[in-house]
């Protein structure tokens, strides 16, 4: 079942543009890993892939919505789409739990609710026991796993993370990728990974590769895992 | 939709065991069309609360932006709040003054002259009787018995004369036995005890300060009857004042007289209306206690309303609204700006999470909400508190009145939401603007400081500025209100137009030395920071240079219009000519002993044949003229009482020897200072008697003698002129060129030699210019510098890495200290410049308006006085001055480098 | 094998005799692979014996040229085609090829470069995956090394592709 469908994707900023036809899909429990050079559009695909931003022609799709016909984007993102970024994930002023609850709580959810909520999905994210901490006293990846919950709680299942690992060392990066993979595995999340590190993208099922703002051919579907 | 149902359908099956309840729950937020009104209504709950919650942590975790913001929106609460608490407590109601005017009694009753039936409200506060032409005899205890059931004590009140250690001086008598229990509450008492003999009496706290002892005796009346001081007590209501308090009859005579003296009444049952109108038949009036507790709170508004109309009033509360939040939403502003700033990125990955504009709009909203409300709250805590100490400090030492605490709670809770609503407006351009960024952007650093271009339209600020600048000049020929509104269109009109002011002189900034063209380049690149902060001191400046224009050129007039015989610094010692010679050599004696060194110079009073006292004025209407207009001056209005001397007081007021006048004045002629009130050769008085009677007139030769100074306007008349016309003259003035520290001292000291002693002193008519603008000065510093300080301190706080860099690569201290100056000098500098011409323009407005509604229309000398050191200060010293003090405490060490993430 | 391709590679720039070819292969692997000149020849002759050189007759001053004949084309497009495998190579082959990519004028070094990517990165897979399932500690860090060893060719490619695409931007 494909979770989000790019197809033919163009984005400009003014002259410059970041991406020039780009067709893809991630599927639900897949994994999938983009690559490439900085200014390759990498974080372009991600914002288009999440509707926090819209394509200059192309469409994206989210659970087989089409996001041209969305009008309330936020909405969007706040019922189906999970972001992680690199850092400054977290609002400072809230604790892990109240973090996590947050985009429920835009969402509407009673407080109470969105609290059980966040609790399951800091557990399903090994996070529970610092879910009364504020951000500043949790290490980078408590941070991240924090994030992670968060971008899951509920019931979103596209989870788009640009380099998540990026201020984290080799071992607790891979614990990331760890926790990313068994969301995909166990819980049948789509995540696209936006990542420079090829030992962090070795976990995807999908490598992708992006130049210039296009998919270098002949990469997307070669490398299909064995599974 | 088959997709969504698939994904719940599977996140069901995962997630069932975990939570079962939230999943049941969360299924209609998941179809969206099926939101009810209830999950709608709980729904935006929970993003208020979500949101109030960021705010509070925040709040807490910037704590100096906090607590800058809190002063800005708390203070004006806490002064308002202070102000009307205080008012409202020392606004005492009837029944609030119930147990100081009845003690425990049940009615007290006052009685008249006379018997006709008498009018009163049910405070007894006004009374009216029908006239009778002869006193009728006085009231018994036994006579109002048949009136009125139940225990009499009887009480009088008035004023009378003591003798204190520094002169005579008139004090409030209370007489009754405060020994009854029917008075209890009336009195407390302090020290000693209550009066008990007919040779005793209390005095009040304010006369023990004035030097009576327990155990001294008081002279009383001017027969300096001695009375012994046994306690001392206050009135609860009014414990400042100056009283003496005795059994009935001991200090004052019998008293019939209609003011505050009668009976206070023990009755067995409350006494009703149909008593009260029964006593008032019989020529009674009546304070009930039933009917008083009985009364409703009448609703006297502590904001005091401006004169005229109700719709005057409110509109005039409308503006002094308008103008409060306006000014402490400028203030606060730029703080919240800031804020805005640094959770810009934070507020990027809300609306990653899924926030829409609207909810990062209530986000930043809340922001406001939460530093409002609590800055309002402690602003009206504080403030009740304020105005709780202040009544009942200023209570015995301002002798003012005073009631238990009364808060009126309308009112108050009015301005705290006033305050509430200051810090929602604050926010609400930093709210759109976070509402409008484009989380893509901001997640990619790529965010502009402050969108260009949107600014770049002055067109609504130009047309409120037209309308404004029109409508001063269009109001100022009919209404003063109209001015202000307009003034304060004009001021917003500025306001709007700031961001284009600031971004147009940002481009001059190229020219400039380093230091200064960052901090302005800067200051323009931030522009709702600065603009805001600017827009502050704008304001803070146009209403300082209005009210000052108007003020000096006031003083001005004022003065240009003062007319007097003496001149300035001149001290006048005047008494009756009743006063007997004794009384008067004894006088002067004492006036050289108060006043050693001083040159006296004596003067004259006149009596007429009747031997009543008369005045001399300028005749208004002399014989010769058709009308008043034309033969007189202009602004002659009569030249005041004239003197009447010799050749001394002559070269006193002349301030030198003039021996023609001194010549004419021997022959008898009158001479006249200054003005054209003599014609051809003559000069026509009016001699008025004090005591009503007919007016003689009287024509005296003149000579004209040189006015000393512009003011001077008048005539001495030579005694032997006036003896000669029927008059006779005797020495009761003194003159001298002195000007006394304690007037109300000195009048005192020599009225302890004789009653009826006045005293004056000729003064400037613009004397308290300087002091007026002094404190406008002072106001407006604070605002400046407040404001200033904000926006630059933040600007210093944002610049940070900016001024770390330069360190870095080299630059002096010196240099950080320089941008931070110069960013203070450049905001206060435009807001002053800008204020100073809104401010002539509202200033010139207002002036125009008092020509137009002068004493003398028409024939008014019209008069600018621009008070030139006052408006520099104001333009050009405050923002120096801001400059200097941001700099010097500006923080010269960089903070060590980090790791920017 | 590589110095094969490597003399194809560099005949496919025109006809050269040995010696010249000698120092253009040391010139461009920046002489960390030395060759003597009789292991030019002897590579020069079985070329010759499969067909994939031919003899270009001799220069003026009478040196044997020696070009590239058709199937040495076909026989170098598909060795530029084929990833360099993981476990049974000179790690050098790679340094060869993506070298003699850079100095031949007419050969896509970004497509040479993203196909050794993709194989690369399927390895990489493979011992991700190897080390999810691995259950001993020694077991998963000698994967950890094979994992970083296979992650800095990735990044030298990474860095190959890079440097080749601005260089070639600046000659344009």
């Amino acid at each position: 079942m494909t979770v989000v469908r790019l197809r033919e994707v163009t984005r400009e900023h003014g002259q410059v543009r970041a991406l020039r036809g780009v067709s893809l899909e991630v599927s639900a429990g897949e994994l999938v890993a983009v690559m490439g050079p900085s200014g390759s559009g990498k974080s372009t695909l991600l914002n288009l892939a999440g509707g926090l931003d819209r394509p200059t022609s192309g469409n994206v799709e989210i659970e087989g919505r089409d996001l041209a016909g969305v009008p309330d984007l936020a909405a969007l993102r706040r019922r189906s789409v999970g972001y992680v970024f690199q850092d400054l994930n977290l609002i400072p002023s809230l604790t892990a739990a109240e973090n996590v609850m947050l985009p429920r709580e835009l969402d509407g959810v009673r407080s109470r609710q969105a609290r059980t909520e966040a609790m399951t999905a800091l557990a399903e994210a090994g996070a529970e026991e610092i879910a009364g901490r504020f951000p500043e006293e949790l290490s980078g990846g408590q941070r991240q796993r924090v994030a992670i919950a968060r971008a899951l709680a509920g019931e979103r299942r596209l989870l788009l993370a640009d380099e998540p690992t990026g201020a984290l060392d080799t071992a607790t990066g891979d614990e990331i990728l760890r926790l990313l993979r068994s969301r995909c595995d166990d819980a049948g999340a789509a995540v696209l990974l936006v990542t420079h590190e090829p030992r962090y993208a070795a976990w995807a099922d999908r490598v992708v590769y992006l130049r210039d703002g296009l998919i270098a051919e002949s990469g997307s579907v070669r490398l299909e895992s064995a599974r | 939709m088959s997709a969504e149902e698939e994904r719940a359908a599977s996140a069901e099956e995962k997630r069932v065991a975990s939570t079962p309840e939230g999943r049941a729950a969360g299924a209609p937020e998941a179809g969206v069309p099926h939101l009810n009104a209830f999950t709608a209504f709980t729904g935006r709950w929970a993003v208020l609360r979500a949101a109030l919650r960021i705010s509070r942590r925040d709040a807490w975790r910037a704590k100096g932006r906090t607590a800058l913001i809190m002063v800005m929106i708390g203070l004006p609460v806490l002064v308002i709040t202070a102000l009307i608490t205080g008012r409202a407590t020392t606004d005492v109601t009837p029944y609030e003054q119930l147990d100081s005017t009845l003690g425990s009694a049940d009615a007290r009753l006052i009685t008249f002259p006379t018997r006709g039936r008498v009018r009163q409200d049910v405070a007894a506060r006004s009374i009216g009787q029908h006239k009778a032409s002869r006193p009728d005899r006085q009231w018994t205890p036994a006579e109002l018995g048949t009136l009125l059931d139940g225990r009499l004590l009887r009480y009088q009140q008035k004023t009378g004369e003591v003798r204190l250690p520094d002169g005579y001086d008139w004090v409030d008598v209370l007489e009754v036995d405060l020994r009854d229990p029917m008075t209890r509450g009336m009195r407390e008492l302090v020290e000693g005890r209550f009066p008990a003999a007919p040779g005793e009496v209390a005095v009040s706290p304010a006369l023990t300060g004035r030097g009576a002892r327990i155990g001294g005796t008081l002279p009383v009346t001017r027969d300096n009857r001695p009375m012994r001081v046994v306690g001392v007590v206050q009135n609860p209501n009014r414990p400042g004042s100056a009283e003496l308090t005795a059994l009935p009859e001991a200090v004052l005579g019998h008293q019939n007289d209609g003011d505050n003296s009668g009976w206070l009444a023990d009755t067995p049952g409350s006494v009703r209306r149909a008593d009260v109108r029964r006593l008032n038949q019989a020529g009674l009036a009546v304070q009930s206690r039933a009917l008083i507790e009985r009364l409703p709170d009448d609703g006297e508004s502590p904001v005091p309303a401006m004169s005229g109309s109700p719709t005057r009033g409110a509109v005039s509360l409308g503006v002094a609204i308008v103008l409060v939040v306006m000014e402490t939403v400028l203030l606060a502003g730029p703080a919240f700006a800031v804020g805005l700033r640094r959770r810009r990125r934070e507020l990027a990955v809300l609306a990653a999470q899924g926030a829409s504009g609207r909810q990062l709009k209530a986000v930043v909203l809340a922001d406001g909400l939460v530093l409002g409300g609590a800055a309002a709250l402690m602003g009206m805590v504080l403030g009740i508190g304020a105005g709780a100490l202040i009544a009942s400090v200023g209570a015995p030492l301002l002798n003012w009145t005073h009631g238990p605490l009364d808060v009126p709670w309308p009112e108050v809770l009015a301005v705290a939401a006033l305050g509430v609503v200051s810090g929602v407006t604050a926010a609400l351009v930093p709210a759109v603007q976070a509402s409008r960024q484009s989380p893509a952007q901001v997640l990619a650093g790529r965010a502009a400081v402050d969108p260009p271009g949107r600014a770049a339209r002055p067109l609504l600020g130009l047309v409120l500025v037209v309308l404004g600048t029109g409508g001063c000049f269009a109001a100022a020929r009919h209404d003063d209100l109209a001015v202000v509104i307009s003034a304060v269109v004009l001021a917003l009109g500025l306001i709007v137009l700031m961001p284009w002011l600031v971004r147009s002189t940002g481009r001059l900034a190229g020219r400039l030395p380093l230091p200064l063209r960052l901090s302005v380049r800067d200051a323009a690149r931030h522009r709702v920071r600065t603009s805001s902060a600017a827009g502050a001191v704008m304001g803070a400046t146009m209403a300082a240079v209005v009210l000052g224009l108007v003020a000096a050129s006031a003083f001005a007039q004022r003065e240009a219009e003062r007319t007097s015989v003496e001149p300035l610094g001149t001290l006048t010692i005047r008494t009756w000519a009743s006063t007997t010679d004794g009384q008067w050599s004894r006088l002067r004696v004492e006036a050289e002993r108060l006043l050693p060194g001083v040159p006296l110079v004596p003067g004259a009073v006149a009596v007429n044949a009747e031997g009543k006292e008369v005045r001399l004025q300028g005749d208004r209407h002399p014989l010769h003229c058709a009308g008043p207009t034309k033969c007189l001056p202009p602004r002659w209005d009569g030249g005041g009482i004239l003197p009447v001397g010799d050749e001394r007081l002559l070269t006193f007021l002349l301030e030198r020897h003039d021996p023609r006048a001194e010549a004419a004045l021997a022959r008898g002629s009158a001479v006249v200072i200054g003005s054209g009130m003599a014609h051809d050769g003559v000069v026509q008085l009016v001699a008025e008697s004090w005591e009503g009677g007919e007016d003689e007139r009287l024509t005296l030769p003149a000579v004209v003698a040189k006015a000393a100074e512009p003011a001077q306007t008048g005539a001495l008349i030579p005694a032997s002129a006036l003896e000669k016309a029927g008059f006779t003259v005797v020495e009761r003035h003194l003159y001298a060129a002195h000007v006394p520290a304690d007037e109300a001292r000195l009048q005192r000291a020599l009225n302890t030699v004789a009653s009826g002693v006045n005293i004056s002193v000729e003064r400037r008519g613009d004397e308290d210019a300087l002091t007026v603008l002094l404190v406008l000065l002072g106001a407006a510093m604070v605002l400046v510098l407040g404001g200033t300080f904000a926006a630059t301190g933040l600007a210093a706080a944002d610049m940070r890495q900016d001024l770390d860099t330069m360190s870095a690569v080299g630059a002096a201290p010196r240099v950080r200290r320089l941008v931070v100056a110069a960013q203070a000098a450049y905001l206060s500098g435009l807001g002053a410049a800008v204020g100073l011409a809104g401010g002539a323009v509202g200033g010139a407005a207002l002036i125009r308006w008092n020509w137009e509604t002068g004493i003398h229309p028409g024939g008014h000398p019209q008069v600018v006085e621009i008070p030139w050191l006052f408006l520099a200060g104001l333009v050009v010293g405050l923002p120096l001055l801001a400059a200097l003090v941001a700099g010097t405490f500006t923080r010269t060490r960089p903070a060590r480098a980090r790791r920017v993430a | 094998m590589s110095i094969r391709h490597g003399i194809l590679a560099l005949l496919r720039g025109g006809p050269r005799y040995g010696y010249q070819l000698r120092v253009e292969f040391e010139a461009s692997t920046a002489a960390t692979w030395p060759l003597n000149i009789g292991q030019v020849y002897t590579t020069l002759s079985r070329l010759e014996r499969d067909g994939l050189v031919t003899p270009a007759g001799a220069d003026e001053q009478g040196r044997a040229l020696y070009a590239i004949t058709e199937t040495g084309r076909v026989e170098l497009e598909r060795w530029f085609a084929t990833p360099v495998a993981q476990s049974d190579r000179p790690r050098d082959e790679l340094a060869i090829k993506i070298a003699m990519a850079v100095a031949g004028a007419d050969v896509d070094v970004g497509a040479v470069i993203h196909t050794q990517r993709t194989a690369t990165m399927r390895t990489l897979q493979a011992l991700t995956r190897a080390k999810r399932a691995a259950d001993g500690l020694a077991q998963r860090l000698v994967l950890d090394g094979l994992i970083f060893k296979a992650e800095a060719e990735q990044r030298w490619l990474d860095h190959c592709e890079a440097v080749s695409k601005a260089s070639k931007e600046k000659n344009t």
